[in-house]
C-alpha cells in the first residue's frame, strides 16, 4: 500500500520578473514503512519536494495522496490536523524553539491536540525522551546543548505524536561524522522498530546507500 | 499552555525592546487612566458622597431683558428654589443649602484661631449624604439648630481646636459669636463639592425668607435633590424645565426672559464649567473624551505594533515550526496575542500604579478642589484618599484599555505571521 503518491507534481515560483520551475511532472510513490532517500545536487528541488510531501507547500500542479488522503481537498486548518497526526519533521538545522525547554519543544506537536490530557502528553514525551537517551535533559535549553543532542530532541519531537511518515531535511547536515551516525542509527530503529515510513533529503552516498531506495533530482526533474 | 514561561524567557533575552514595549504601554496607561479618573471622578461614589449617580443640584438661574439686560448666577432665593424645585415627582429628599462656602474665623479659649471654610446647610443635607459620625449626631431641626447654633465640626477642626475628636457638647466660636458643638464627623475631601467644609452649622429658612425681597430671583442657595432609586434624571429635568416655562411666562408680563439651562445638573454636567449662562453640552464633551482617549490608544498602539513586528521577526522560523507540527492560523494568533496581552498588562499594571501615586503626589494639578481653600492653608495639602483612586472600576477599566491597547497593536502582526508559508517561515525567507 502507497503512503505517499505525488502525481504530475509541478512547482513553479514566480516572482515580477522572473518564473522559476522548481519540480517539473514528478510522480513518485513510496510504500508503507519504506526508507527512501532523495539525492540530488543544490538547487534541484529536493527541499521543496519534502515541503511539498509535507503539506507546508502547495504544488502549482498535480495531486499530492497521503495515506490515501487526497491533500488537495483539505483546508488550512484539516492540513494543520492532518500534519499533527501524521507526518514528523526532522530539519537540518534542528529548528528547537531556543524559548523553551527540551520538554516543551518535544512536547510542542502534542499541545496542539485538545483530546489528549496534559498528563498524558506528559507521559508520552518522557518514554519519547527515555527512548533517545535524552532523560537527563528534559529541563535543558537546546543553547545547553550538543548538536547531536539537538538533533535527538528535533527526532523526539518529530515522533512524539506517533506520525506513520517522518521526513527528515538533511538530518545530519549540521552533525559531525560520529553524531551523524547516530542519528542515522536512531532512523533506521525507528523505520524498522516502528514501521514508520521516512523520506531524507540527503547529500551523502554513503546514508542513502543505506536505505532502501535511493531517488535522485536534477534541474526539478526526477533523473532515477 | 507555555506561553507565560516562553514569554517570560523572550522577555529575558530581547531586553531593550522588552523595555521600549512595557514602558511605552505604561505611559500610554499612565495617560489613559489620569485622564479617565479625573474626568470621572465627579461621578464615582465616594462617602460622603455615596449616591451621586442619584443626587442632582439645583442651581443657576439667566434672565434676559431685551438686549441691554443680560444676567445670570449660580445661586437663587429659596422663594424661587421652592418654587422650582419642592414637590418634583420621583425625588426622595431635597436640602437646600448656602451656594458659596464662608472662610470664618473658629477661635475657643487656649487655642490658635484659625479661619476655615464653612457650609451653612438643613438637616436633610444629613439624609442625603452619607457622613461618618465619630461623635455627636447631626442636627435634625434646621430651625431650632439654628437658634441654638449648632455646628457639626470635621475630625481635623476638633483637633485643631481641642486636641481631640471626641468634643460633642462643647464650645466654639466662629467670628467670635457662640456656637454648640453637636457633632464631629470624618475629614471630607476638598475634591468632593458638595460636602466638603470644615465646619457645618445650620441654615433656618426662615432667615432667608425675611431677608428675600419678592420680587429676587438671584439669592444665595442652591438646592440638592436626591432622586428615588431607578427614578431618571431627565424625568425630573423635564418637571423642572415646565415650571421654568411657567415661571418665564410669569416674568414676561415685566419684559423678562427666563432661560431654561438643563437645571437640575447631574455630577458629570457640573464639571463641564459651563457657567450659568451656558447649558452643559454633555454630547460635545463626551465626543471630545472619546477623540482624546482614542488618541491616547492609537498613537502608542502603533508603535507598539510596530515594536510588535519586530519581536516577531525574531520569531518568523519558530511560527513556520510550529504550523508544521499542526498549529493552525488561530493558533498562532491565539498564542501571539496571548504574549503581547502578558506584555501589555505589564505595562498596564506599572502605567496604572504610577497613574495612582502620581495623581495622590500631585492632585493638585488635576483635581478642580472646590470651595476657598485659601481660608485654611493645610486644605492645600489635602490630597483625594487613595481609597478614590484604587477602585475596583480602574482596575476593570485599565485592563480593558490593556485589552484594546493589545487587539490594535498585535492583531495585524500577529494576523500576518499566521499567513506566512510554513515552509517559507521555516527557512527564514521573508
Amino acid at each position: 500500500m502507497e503512503t505517499i503518491r505525488l502525481k504530475d507534481i509541478s512547482k513553479v515560483y514566480r516572482t515580477k520578473e522572473i518564473e522559476t520551475l522548481a519540480l517539473e511532472n514528478v510522480n513518485l510513490e513510496i510504500r508503507e514503512g519504506e526508507f527512501v532517500s532523495i539525492m540530488g545536487p543544490s538547487g534541484c528541488g529536493k527541499s521543496t519536494l519534502l515541503n511539498i510531501i509535507g503539506l507546508l507547500d502547495t504544488p502549482t500542479t498535480g495531486v499530492v495522496s497521503l495515506l490515501n488522503t487526497d491533500t488537495n481537498k483539505l483546508n488550512d486548518s484539516k492540513l494543520s490536523s492532518f500534519r499533527n497526526r501524521n507526518i514528523g519533521f526532522v530539519f537540518q538545522s534542528f529548528h528547537l524553539i531556543p524559548s523553551l525547554n527540551v520538554t516543551d519543544n518535544v512536547a510542542l506537536p502534542l499541545s496542539y491536540r485538545h483530546d489528549m490530557s496534559a498528563s498524558e502528553r506528559k507521559k508520552r514525551v518522557e518514554e519519547v525522551l527515555t527512548r533517545l537517551g535524552l532523560s537527563h535533559r528534559m529541563r535543558h535549553y537546546p543553547t545547553q546543548l550538543s548538536g547531536g543532542q539537538c538533533q535527538r530532541v528535533a527526532i523526539a519531537r518529530a515522533i512524539v505524536g506517533d506520525p506513520k511518515i517522518v521526513l527528515a531535511d538533511e538530518p545530519t547536515g549540521n552533525l559531525d561524522s560520529k553524531m551523524g551516525q547516530e542519528v542515522m542509527d536512531i532512523l533506521h530503529q525507528l523505520n524498522r522498530e516502528d514501521g514508520r515510513t521516512i523520506v531524507m533529503v540527503t547529500h551523502n552516498e554513503h546514508q542513502a546507500r543505506m536505505t532502501d531506495r535511493i531517488i535522485r533530482f536534477f534541474d526539478g526533474r526526477q533523473v532515477e | 499552555m507555555n506561553y507565560f514561561k516562553q514569554i517570560i524567557y523572550e522577555m529575558k533575552h530581547q531586553r531593550m525592546m522588552t523595555w521600549v514595549s512595557v514602558s511605552g504601554t505604561a505611559l500610554s496607561i499612565f495617560l489613559v487612566m489620569a485622564f479617565f479618573i479625573t474626568d470621572n471622578f465627579s461621578s464615582v461614589d465616594v462617602a460622603p458622597e455615596t449616591s451621586r449617580s442619584r443626587v442632582l443640584l439645583g442651581e443657576g438661574v439667566h434672565i434676559k431683558e431685551g438686549d441691554r439686560y443680560d444676567s445670570s448666577g449660580m445661586s437663587i432665593t429659596l422663594k424661587l428654589a421652592e418654587k422650582i424645585y419642592t414637590g418634583l415627582d420621583g425625588i426622595e429628599r431635597i436640602s437646600f443649602v448656602r451656594g458659596d462656602k464662608s472662610a470664618e474665623q473658629l477661635s475657643v479659649a487656649g487655642a490658635e484661631p484659625f479661619v476655615a471654610d464653612g457650609r451653612k446647610v438643613d438637616a436633610e443635607f444629613w439624609k442625603i449624604f452619607d457622613f461618618k459620625f465619630i461623635d455627636g449626631k447631626p442636627f435634625t431641626d434646621s430651625k431650632a439648630a439654628a437658634a441654638e447654633r449648632a455646628v457639626v465640626l470635621t475630625r481635623s477642626a476638633a483637633r485643631r481646636l481641642f486636641n481631640e475628636d471626641k468634643v460633642a457638647g462643647r464650645d466654639i466660636e466662629i467670628r467670635m459669636i457662640p456656637f454648640h458643638v453637636v457633632g464631629v464627623v470624618e475629614d471630607v475631601s476638598p475634591l468632593l463639592d458638595n460636602t466638603y467644609g470644615y465646619y457645618f452649622t445650620a441654615l433656618d429658612k426662615e432667615q432667608f425668607r425675611s431677608t428675600e425681597s419678592d420680587d429676587a430671583i438671584f439669592g444665595s442657595l442652591k438646592v440638592i435633590l436626591k432622586m428615588k432609586d431607578g427614578v431618571d434624571a431627565a424625568y425630573i429635568k423635564e418637571q423642572v424645565k415646565n415650571r421654568y416655562d411657567r415661571f418665564g411666562a410669569e416674568l414676561k408680563q415685566n419684559g423678562k426672559e427666563l432661560i431654561y439651562h438643563d437645571q437640575p445638573y447631574t455630577g458629570e454636567e457640573l464639571t463641564l464649567f459651563f457657567g450659568s449662562n451656558n447649558s452643559p453640552d454633555i454630547k460635545s464633551h463626551n465626543r471630545q473624551q472619546w477623540i482624546i482617549y482614542a488618541l491616547l490608544l492609537l498613537l502608542p498602539a502603533i508603535n507598539l505594533s510596530s515594536m510588535t513586528r519586530s519581536r516577531l521577526r525574531h520569531r518568523v522560523s519558530e511560527i513556520g515550526v510550529r504550523r508544521a507540527f499542526g498549529a493552525k492560523k488561530v493558533d498562532i494568533i491565539g498564542q501571539l496575542l496571548g504574549e503581547n496581552l502578558l506584555i501589555t498588562c505589564m505595562g498596564g499594571i506599572i502605567g496604572f500604579l504610577f497613574c495612582i501615586l502620581f495623581l495622590y503626589l500631585a492632585s493638585h494639578l488635576f483635581f478642580e478642589m472646590g470651595g476657598s481653600f485659601e481660608s485654611s492653608l493645610e486644605v492645600l495639602n489635602v490630597r483625594p484618599d487613595f481609597s478614590m483612586l484604587f477602585r475596583w472600576q480602574n482596575f476593570l477599566i485599565a485592563f480593558i484599555v490593556c485589552f484594546i491597547l493589545n487587539i490594535v497593536s498585535a492583531t495585524v502582526p500577529a494576523w500576518r505571521a499566521s499567513r506566512r508559508n510554513p515552509a517559507e517561515a521555516i527557512s527564514g525567507t521573508h
